[in-house]
């Protein structure tokens, strides 16, 4: 795996860890109570302080990650997503008209 | 283009073969036709992931280099994903969030007895069966000589014994 691989594969790691922290955390402290809350709140936080050491990694410090090429990953990630949601439908499409 | 369609057809072609290889496998007639199919054309999409960019064969469609990177990223993403819902369920099971059920308002269910209400719907549908018992009674008894011979039976009005409206007013 050559350096910009590797650089790719951190990025979108910490990146889909903080989408998801923020997501999933969001969700966890709207629906949840007393505890639960607390803790999807907290997560929230997490994601957060994730999505901060991504923008330090890119904008300041050294910009170690400055290299990679967010736009055009961030398309193949949604590429990714749809072409596994159209793969699922055409499954149940053929399953449920049989 | 080299970053979306090629995720797109290795994406789509993967979910087609693992449907299909798991339709194929346990399903039996039709649907292991059909996983089949789905099997193909999974295969298909994933042959156009390898062939397009070069991997295998000549063919310059896409840029090796950018649908590594493209590959690399959605890898990373997924695994990032899963981690952080392993994290997050793994948090949620530890921590002990029974006190939050004393928000659910339970007091209403704890209030109903459960052998009453069992021997309300039977009698309930002891009642009911009463009911389409005596109408299949009254349908046998209904004479139909006594329509008058003229005229066809649709017009003849029908005519209910004297017991059938007693039953009704009893069941009322």
């Amino acid at each position: 795996m050559g350096m910009d691989l590797a650089l790719t594969f951190q990025v979108f790691l910490v990146v889909a860890l903080s989408a998801t922290f923020i997501g999933m955390g969001g969700l966890i402290s709207y629906f949840g109570t007393k505890k639960t809350r607390m803790v999807g709140g907290l997560f929230s936080i997490l994601g957060l302080l994730m999505a901060f050491v991504w923008y330090y990694m890119t904008y300041m410090g050294d910009e170690t990650w400055k290299p990679v090429d967010m736009v055009n990953n961030i398309l193949a990630v949604i590429g990714a997503a749809l072409g596994a949601a159209v793969g699922v439908a055409l499954f149940l499409v053929a399953i449920i008209k049989s | 283009m080299n970053y979306f369609c090629s995720m797109f057809c290795l994406a789509l072609g993967l979910a087609l073969l693992g449907s299909g290889l798991f339709t194929a496998y346990f399903g039996a007639g039709k649907s292991r036709t059909i996983g089949i199919g789905l099997t193909i054309f999974g295969a298909i999409f994933v042959f156009l992931f390898v062939y397009l960019p070069g991997f295998v064969g000549d063919a310059t469609n896409f840029e090796q280099e950018l649908v590594k990177d493209a590959f690399v990223a959605t890898l990373g993403a997924a695994v990032g994903a899963a981690i952080a819902v392993a994290v997050m369920l793994g948090v949620l099971m530890k921590v002990d969030t029974t006190e939050d059920l004393d928000d659910l308002d339970l007091d209403d269910l704890e209030d109903i007895d459960l052998d009453e209400e069992l021997k309300k719907l039977e009698a309930e549908l002891e009642a009911e069966e009463d009911d389409t018992e005596a109408d299949e009674g009254d349908g046998d008894e209904e004479p139909e000589t006594e329509a008058p011979v003229d005229e066809p039976a649709d017009e003849a009005p029908a005519a209910e014994p004297a017991d059938a409206d007693e039953e009704e007013k009893e069941v009322a």
